[in-house]
């Protein structure tokens, strides 16, 4: 039976550059996010859960085992969960895959094969947040006051616009009808000869005093 | 001299679910379509239980294999998607 200490994940990890981290300095407050074991890249953090290959006591030990894993993505940007090549076969990789979660697998030699990569989540790193100062948030939340009630000013000129445009059409039409015009216009006798009786004339004479 | 090149198998799981009566030991074991088919009705615990058996046709020998079998093996890669990835080899 191999113990995860016989492991060489640092080799293994090392191999790919990477560097391991003191979890005690990384100030994780809940057991449950605590890996075994935790490598840096410079720009990750990289968690790793380790399942020995003893006998599986408990049905729920490998589901466990795999919602810490997950649960390591809170506080790193990859997790991995190493776990013995036989395991490997009784759970579906497309569940690590789905989550993001890395799959490592070791032989009975210990060798360590990654058979599912890890999605790299870029996290906000919580020291660099700066944090508002109280005189700008008062200045916002005066902001937003003043929007909200201009908001509402600007929805009441709206609707009394809407009313003013309903009375408009109402005065300009008439409950008989469209207005009639005199066809009576005053006509010299030197006008030419298309304007007699021509019911336009009188039309357009009336253009401009209505 | 023969150069081989390393090439990945792809061998879909079958799940076969098998009905076993728990009072009864020298019950015959069922599959679950077939207790269907002769009782008409779902096995209900605590008389039956079902059981699942997943297994693989090794490419190696073609002979079915229990995927738990499957993992101690030096060319099995990774369970995925209902598939069993392994290492086969064509020279």
């Amino acid at each position: 039976m191999i113990k995860s200490n016989d492991l060489r994940v640092d080799e293994y990890f090392q191999s790919r550059g990477m560097q391991p981290l003191d979890i005690s300095s990384l100030g994780l407050e809940k057991d449950n996010l605590k890996p075994d074991i935790a490598f840096t890249d410079s720009n990750n953090r990289i968690f790793v859960k380790i399942i020995d290959s003893g006998p599986l006591n408990e049905r729920s030990a490998l589901l466990d085992a795999v919602m810490k894993s997950v649960d390591f993505l809170k506080e790193a940007n990859a997790a991995y969960l190493l776990l013995p090549k036989l395991y490997a076969s009784i759970i579906d990789g497309k569940l690590f895959y789905n989550h993001g979660v890395g799959l490592l697998t070791y032989d009975k030699r210990g060798a360590i094969q990654e058979i599912i990569k890890p999605k790299i989540f870029s996290q906000i790193n919580k020291e660099n947040l700066v944090k508002m100062p109280e005189e700008t948030l008062i200045e916002i939340n005066n902001l937003n006051k003043r929007i909200r009630s201009l908001e509402q000013d600007f929805s009441k000129l709206k609707e009394e616009l809407d009313e003013l445009r309903v009375k408009k059409v109402n005065i300009e039409t008439n409950e008989d009808g469209p207005k009639s015009y005199s066809l009576n216009a005053e006509i010299h006798d030197d006008a030419p000869e298309f304007m007699k009786d021509n019911p336009w004339i009188g039309i357009l004479s009336k253009r401009g005093k209505d | 001299m023969t150069v081989g090149i390393e090439n990945i198998n792809r061998v879909p799981l079958r799940v076969i679910k098998i009905v076993l009566d728990l009072d009864d030991p020298f019950g015959p074991e069922l599959t679950l379509e077939d207790f269907i088919r002769y009782y008409k009705e779902m096995p209900q615990p605590p008389k039956y239980k079902i059981v699942c058996i997943e297994i693989a046709t090794c490419t190696e020998d073609n002979q079915p294999v229990l995927i738990t079998e499957c993992g101690q093996c030096d060319r099995f890669i990774r369970r995925f998607d209902g598939e069993i990835y392994c290492k086969g080899f064509s020279s």
